[in-house]
């Protein structure tokens, strides 16, 4: 009853006619400025927040989380169509997303993923409305030892991403725990591998990790293929996703939303580990895990579904905690605490108008992203069948804009284009960069939370095995990697790997 | 009668630059203004700094813009505007954390306090909250310090990230009331708050919007405010000075800059309608509701009160041994 009155409450407050219509707002401005390269949600939320200074509280977070999620699913569509992600979760939707669309299927891989994370915001909706309260209790008992042994399961379970031999995802994986390493070490405040460049101090910036090794790469390799390379395919029949599609999307959408919901609770990295872990997921339990990478449209609902219920389940921790996801959230929690309500235990209970409503709002707001985005589907395609020499010098500027705004630095813009050759040099050897991104990402975690947790117990490594909760999560990992390997790794699995490689260079 | 035209000529012809400077300052602004915020978007001085911008915009009939510039402790965002042209049209809202712990802690900066800058005003104030996790059978400083005693080398702090006021004020109550107590840094606040309210650190140095929460959910326990003053959102919570540690008293705060050079009629305009605003009606709850005190210093006071509370911070940075390396 208390489920059910929750979310009646939540409904009432996100569909009064004024709450809609921030709604719209937010999800709108959220589509556009994910779709254009340079403007990204960070900039866009923080010019808005004087206009929330004369908002009731609960228009403004609407309107505010409109803009996130619009984002959000924009930078999948940038994923899908130009190989670039627009942020940590959308790295995966490139792996199957972009060959789709140069199948020609991209309609089909925007409308799916556009389904697939509407579902997944429901679901997730419910999930919320109906655990927060416990939910809340679960990340207060995570310390350094268990968010330790969290990442290191994310990182193993998300390591088997790829089709590369173990060989080359360990070499992926360490030179970006590498990268991530860069900048001042949390325990002592000196620098590292910054060579006395500013904006190296923070470490390296994701957004120019991403262009360079998705969008330049993408871009100089075909620059350098001297036959003037043919449109995009496109066909109208590609815009409707398939009986075939939907048969093949819907078990994924499931899994990855269970995923997701789970993954989410855990204060600041659950939507982007979701992704990955999605994705890993459906190539391990796909009957045929040659299809992965090549567009394999469980390859982009599953993960997508997985980052948009974490989305969602994120609020708890954040509205909860005060931890947020990333820089958006992050503004988010000023917006909220302008407006005299501080992020902490006591929101749930003290504003409960205000999490259910702004839940609610998440849910109505997929919704209209769903009817918006639908309907612009036909106009991305068209706009992949210009010619690549028309369309990527601008893809190539907004890049640079993109990634100068982030730090407002020059540096960023040649630490990418260095990262662009060094995505040169995987494509030619065969070494798909998802391991090292998602390692860019966590480094930090999980050096800083070995080091936290080394600090407490005085520098005794049994400490991960004494914890009850990190020695569970240790298990588990250890389970599920000699399920897959009993279970995958067949003789015949390897021949066929081998077979496809054989046929199929980089 | 010639003598006394060319007096007059002469005259006039001195003045002339001076009446066209003082036409242009009461001009001031005619162009877009940018406010440095040496942070990422969403922290206590990027919210300050957004409520101040805003209600100078509308005095000033001109818009008053925010821009972000962070990194490496706030260093990138200061060093950018002491090197700015000093025209009015490039000021700096920072905190204490960058303009009088950072240069204590660190070999070099890149800016000199106070040389590089015009102080204009500060704006407002805060005390770091000590707060214990409520796990723990500590209600007072006394205990505090007895149980720590009784538990050398057990507890931790887990500060907000090396070289920060969170960690200097932990590390600086350790050494002066001799404790041995271990650092656990985080990247922010909110991090750290959760740790201790989980039980997973014991104790944390931080102002108050980040801890109240967890104060009023039962989670932490504050033990003393490191203000001169109490806190009026813990107004039962004693101030360190009360509880028998003067020396280890501090106020953080938020205030205006403009780049060394800036004309003095520019800095007097922009300071009185900061004052202006600091004073406008119900700024005092607004920023109570935010954790923070109406802390209005102008001009010299506030350089005096910045050279003071430098020279405190290095000389507690000198008493823990603390040095940060980096450009």
């Amino acid at each position: 009853m208390d489920f059910l009155q929750s979310l009646l409450m939540g409904f009432s407050v996100a569909m009064t006619p004024e709450n809609l219509l921030f709604c719209l707002v937010g999800a709108t401005v959220g589509t556009a400025v994910g779709v254009l390269p340079g403007i990204g949600p960070v900039t866009t939320i923080a010019m808005l927040i004087p206009l929330t200074f004369h908002m009731p509280a609960i228009g403004s977070l609407i309107m505010l989380a409109g803009i996130y999620y619009g984002a959000n699913h924009a930078g999948s569509t940038t994923a899908i169509m130009l190989n670039m992600p627009g942020e940590p979760s959308s790295v995966v939707v490139c792996l199957d997303g972009y060959p789709l669309a140069k199948k020609g299927r991209a309609g089909a891989a925007l409308a799916m993923s556009a389904v697939s994370s509407f579902v997944a915001g429901c679901v997730a909706f419910m999930i919320v409305a109906a655990l927060s309260p416990q939910l809340s209790h679960i990340a207060l008992a995570f310390g350094p030892t268990e968010y330790f042994a969290t990442i290191v399961m994310a990182l193993i379970m998300a390591s088997i991403l790829t089709d590369d031999s173990l060989l080359t995802t360990l070499g992926m994986c360490m030179i970006g725990l590498l990268i991530g390493s860069i900048g001042t070490d949390l325990t002592t405040g000196d620098e590292r591998y910054a060579f006395g460049i500013p904006s190296l101090s923070d470490g390296a910036n994701f957004v120019a990790v991403a262009v360079g090794l998705y969008a330049f790469t993408e871009i100089i390799e075909y620059s350098g293929t001297t036959a003037i390379r043919q449109k995009m395919s496109f066909s109208f029949r590609g815009l409707v996703p398939s009986r075939d599609d939907l048969a093949r999307s819907w078990k994924p959408i499931m899994r990855g939303t269970a995923l997701g919901s789970a993954f989410g609770i855990f204060p600041g990295t659950g939507p982007m580990l979701s992704s990955f872990v999605g994705y890993s997921m459906e190539k391990r339990l796909a009957d045929d895990p040659s299809r992965f990478g090549k567009g394999a449209i469980e390859g982009v609902v599953g993960p997508e579904a997985a980052a948009n219920a974490a989305a969602i389940t994120h609020f708890i921790p954040m509205l909860t905690l005060g931890i947020p996801a990333g820089a958006a959230m992050a503004i988010m929690l000023g917006a909220l605490q302008i407006q005299g309500i501080a992020p902490g235990p006591g929101v749930m209970t003290d504003h409960p108008a205000l999490f259910w409503g702004l839940i609610a709002s998440m849910w109505i707001g997929n919704l209209m992203l769903l009817v918006l985005n639908l309907p612009l589907i036909g106009l991305w395609v068209r706009l992949l069948g210009m010619p690549f020499h028309v369309l990527y010098p601008p893809i190539i500027a907004f890049s640079c804009i993109g990634v100068y705004s982030e730090q407002n630095s020059y540096f960023d813009i040649l630490f990418a284009a260095g990262l662009g050759l060094l995505g040169i040099l995987f494509r030619i050897l065969g070494a798909n960069p998802a391991p090292l991104i998602l390692s860019v990402v966590l480094e930090p975690l999980l050096e800083q939370n070995f080091r936290r947790a080394m600090i407490i117990g005085n520098g005794d490594v049994s400490v991960f095995l004494k914890n009850p909760i990190s020695l569970g999560i240790l298990l588990f990992t250890a389970a599920v990697m000699i399920y897959f390997k009993v279970k995958k790794k067949t003789i015949i699995d390897d021949v066929v790997n081998l077979d496809d490689k054989a046929r199929e260079p980089a | 009668m010639n003598r006394k035209l060319l007096r007059f000529l002469l005259a006039a012809f001195a003045f002339a630059p001076a009446a066209s400077t003082i036409a242009q300052t009461t001009d001031y602004p005619t162009q877009t203004v940018r406010v440095i915020v040496p942070y990422a978007p969403g922290g206590g001085t990027d919210i300050t700094a957004r409520i101040v911008a805003e209600l100078l915009s509308k005095e000033w009939g001109q818009s008053v813009i925010i821009e972000n510039r962070p990194g490496a402790a706030s260093q990138i965002g200061i060093d950018f505007v002491s090197k700015a042209k000093p025209d009015g049209y490039t000021l700096l809202w920072a905190s204490s954390d960058g303009l009088s712990v950072l240069p204590a802690v660190k070999a070099t900066v890149p800016y000199k306090i106070p040389g590089s800058f015009e102080f204009i005003s500060s704006f407002s104030s805060y005390p770091l909250v000590h707060s214990v996790s409520a796990k723990l059978p500590i209600t007072n400083m006394k205990e505090f310090v007895e149980y720590a005693k009784a538990h050398p080398g057990q507890m931790s702090y887990a500060s907000t990230g090396p070289g920060g006021g969170s960690h200097l004020q932990a590390a600086y109550i350790a050494k002066e009331l001799g404790l041995d107590l271990k650092h656990v840094p985080y990247d922010s606040g909110g991090p750290a708050s959760v740790a201790v309210a989980g039980g997973h650190a014991e104790f944390t140095e931080q102002g108050p919007s980040t801890v109240l929460p967890y104060i009023k959910a039962g989670t932490l326990r504050a033990i003393v405010v490191s203000g001169s003053k109490r806190a009026s959102a813990l107004p039962d919570v004693p101030t360190i000075a009360e509880a028998g540690y003067p020396n280890l008293t501090s106020d953080l705060y938020y205030g205006i800059l403009a780049p060394a050079g800036t004309p003095a009629a520019i800095v007097r305009k922009v300071r009185d309608d900061v004052q202006k605003a600091l004073k406008s009606p119900g700024m005092t709850e607004r920023l109570n509701s935010l954790g923070l005190e109406p802390f209005g210093l102008t001009g010299d006071e506030f350089r005096t009160f910045v050279v003071n509370d430098l020279n405190r911070w290095t000389k507690a940075a000198k008493a823990i041994d603390f040095r940060l390396s980096g450009p």
